[in-house]
């Protein structure tokens, strides 16, 4: 640079001044002296004249205020610097239209002799700021456009949330509120169940009682009249007439029915009613218990019994179960035709976890459009030819329904039937197969109990 | 049940067995009543019966109130023959009072009733009843009962009553 400095100066002798306007010369910054109040132009640089777009000659001898198109301000600004002797600092904004540019510039005076006899200036900052600033601001605005944007979409976006979040609160608080109304339904409703079982407990109780005297109150006229009729026959027999003794006799045969009757109908509201726990029941034992009440009658009808296969542990209740195979036995030995013996066949088998027992026997049959109806209460089929009180099956299958089980028949007119009833088995209880012992002598040949 | 015949031993004759002591029977059923008198006959039952229609009837008895203080006439019994379902004290009522009685402790008492409901067998030997008998709606069934009943009172020795 010195190297440089010296061509341009010359090869004259150099002393500050013109080193120091060498420096002035070749500075990239614009650079002005003036001179006097007035700021008269006494010096500019090339870069001066470059950015004010002048020759230096049009320049030199003018006060720049003239030059400057703020007139006011920038003439202030010189004054005081002048007036107060204090360097400043400055940003100005040119709205020409040829030269639109940002000012950013220093000036300082010129001290002689402790007083300012012109000023400097100095540019730092101009070409390209208002672009930049432009470019500066339109990237702020974009940025602020987006970012209101962003804000906006930020916002939507937030009010959506907000809105699926107050949708989703509304959802909570609708499933909350359904779910204490259910929670309260149910609460309710169990306390209905409650009320009603209690109700139903009490209707059932007093249903109990009432069947009960029913029947209780009405056997006792039919206990005089069974009793009676049957001593009017007695003792005072030998003074009716025959027909005096048919009619007497007409009297008890109806007031023994009547009598059974409602002692059928008494067993069939105590087994539906009453309160009964299921027990491990050994078949066998039942059976034979049931066979030995029927003891009699097997023998006046010369009937034979047959117990085959294996017979395991039943769930049941013991005097129903009992009941049942009464029932079933009783009526395998009835309906038969009159001048045939009754033969029953009683059989176990397993079926899964139930067992089903079989009463087979070789009796009258029943036609496969009957065989529903017969379990009904009061269904006779047969109502002159065999005697009954058309409850047994009824009796029959509540028992066994109460048990947990089933019923059912097979059965083909003429040629007997076979009756089934199915109760859940009891793991590991006992099969009892033959080893039962049968506590009747076998001795009759007209009633026996064969085993397998 | 059957008596040993040892004439070494000595009979137990000075210890009176129950046969032929007086029975009383408390039933408010008039029928009733009269089918058991048929079916006492028919069963060749030779004991005095003795009818009462209802519980404060049975104590009045028991007591020897009013015309019942005649023992000649009216004898205490040995075995009561006792119907549950009565008005003025029924059968649950005359046990009750007739087991706080010391002298009436022993005395063989038969509930003879309708009812067949397990609660009312219950009660009967809670309250210290010694039999419950239901009453048969057949007369000839009767008379089994009260055949049966003859021959336990023959058999049986009960300790001389004051």
């Amino acid at each position: 640079m010195l190297a440089q400095l010296s061509r341009t100066l010359g090869n004259q002798p150099r002393d500050l001044s013109s080193l120091c306007l060498a420096v002035a010369q070749h500075a990239p910054s614009p650079m002005a002296m003036m001179e006097g109040a007035a700021h008269i132009i006494r010096y500019v640089n090339p870069a001066f004249c470059s950015l004010i777009d002048r020759p230096a000659e049009e320049l030199i001898g003018k006060s720049l205020c003239e030059m400057l198109p703020e007139k006011d301000k920038c003439v202030k600004l010189l004054d005081r610097v002048f007036r107060t002797g204090m360097p400043t600092g400055h940003t100005e904004q040119e709205h020409s239209k040829r030269h639109p540019v940002f000012w950013s510039y220093t000036m300082w005076p010129v001290i002689e002799d402790e007083r300012s006899v012109g000023i400097m200036i100095q540019v730092t900052e101009t070409t390209q700021f208002r672009e930049k600033t432009l470019a500066m601001n339109e990237a702020l605005i974009l940025g602020s456009v987006r970012q209101h944007e962003l804000a906006e979409a930020a916002d939507s976006s937030n009010v959506l949330l907000q809105m699926e979040i107050s949708e989703r609160k509304q959802v909570e608080e609708a499933l909350r509120s359904a779910q204490t109304q259910l929670s309260d339904r149910a609460g309710q409703l169990e306390g209905l169940v409650a009320e009603r079982t209690a109700e139903l407990t009490a209707t059932n109780k007093q249903l109990e009682a009432f069947v009960y005297s029913i029947a209780h109150d009405l056997r006792a006229p039919l206990r005089s009249m069974q009793g009676f009729s049957a001593m009017l026959v007695e003792e005072e027999g030998a003074a009716l007439s025959e027909r005096g003794r048919d009619f007497a006799n007409r009297i008890n045969r109806s007031a023994i029915f009547m009598d059974a009757l409602l002692q059928a109908l008494l067993t069939f509201s105590r087994i539906s009613q009453q309160q009964i726990q299921l027990t491990s029941v050994n078949l066998k034992t039942v059976v034979q218990s049931a066979l030995s009440h029927l003891e009699k009658e097997i023998q006046e009808k010369a009937g034979r019994v047959e117990i085959t296969g294996l017979w395991p542990t039943v769930l049941a209740h013991e005097p129903t179960l009992g009941q049942v195979l009464m029932n079933l036995l009783s009526n395998a030995l009835k309906f038969v035709r009159s001048d045939t013996p009754p033969q029953i066949r009683l059989r176990a088998e397993e079926n899964g976890q139930f067992v089903r027992v079989w009463v087979e026997d070789n009796g009258v049959g029943i036609a496969p459009e009957h065989q529903e109806q017969i379990f009904r209460l009061f269904m006779r089929l047969h109502g002159e030819k065999f005697a009954g009180t058309g409850i047994g099956l009824a009796i029959v299958q509540k028992g066994v329904e109460r048990m947990g089980g089933q019923v059912g028949v097979e059965a083909t007119p003429g040629q007997g039937s076979r009756f089934w009833f199915e109760l859940r088995k009891v793991e590991g209880g006992k099969e009892m197969s033959d080893n039962v012992s049968n506590s009747r002598s076998g001795n009759e040949s007209n009633k026996r109990y064969s085993y397998d | 049940m059957y008596q040993i015949h040892d004439p070494e031993m000595n009979p137990t004759s000075d210890i009176p067995t129950t046969e032929n002591q007086p029975l009383l029977l408390v039933d408010d059923s008039e029928n009733d009543v009269e089918l058991m008198r048929m079916a006492f006959h028919r069963a060749n039952f030779n004991s005095p019966l003795y009818a009462l229609r209802n519980g404060e009837e049975a104590i009045a008895y028991l007591t020897g109130e009013g015309i019942y203080s005649d023992r000649d006439k009216f004898p205490h019994p040995a075995v009561m023959l006792l119907d549950l379902n009565m008005p003025m004290k029924n059968g649950f009522e005359v046990l009750a009072w007739l087991r706080a009685q010391p002298e009436y402790k022993r005395l063989l008492v038969i509930v003879l009733t309708a009812s067949m409901r397990s609660d009312d067998v219950e009660r009967a030997f809670e309250l210290k009843a010694d039999a419950f008998f239901v009453k048969p709606s057949d007369l000839d069934e009767l008379t089994a009962m009260l055949r049966c009943l003859r021959d336990w009172l023959h058999y049986n020795h009960f300790p001389p009553l004051k």
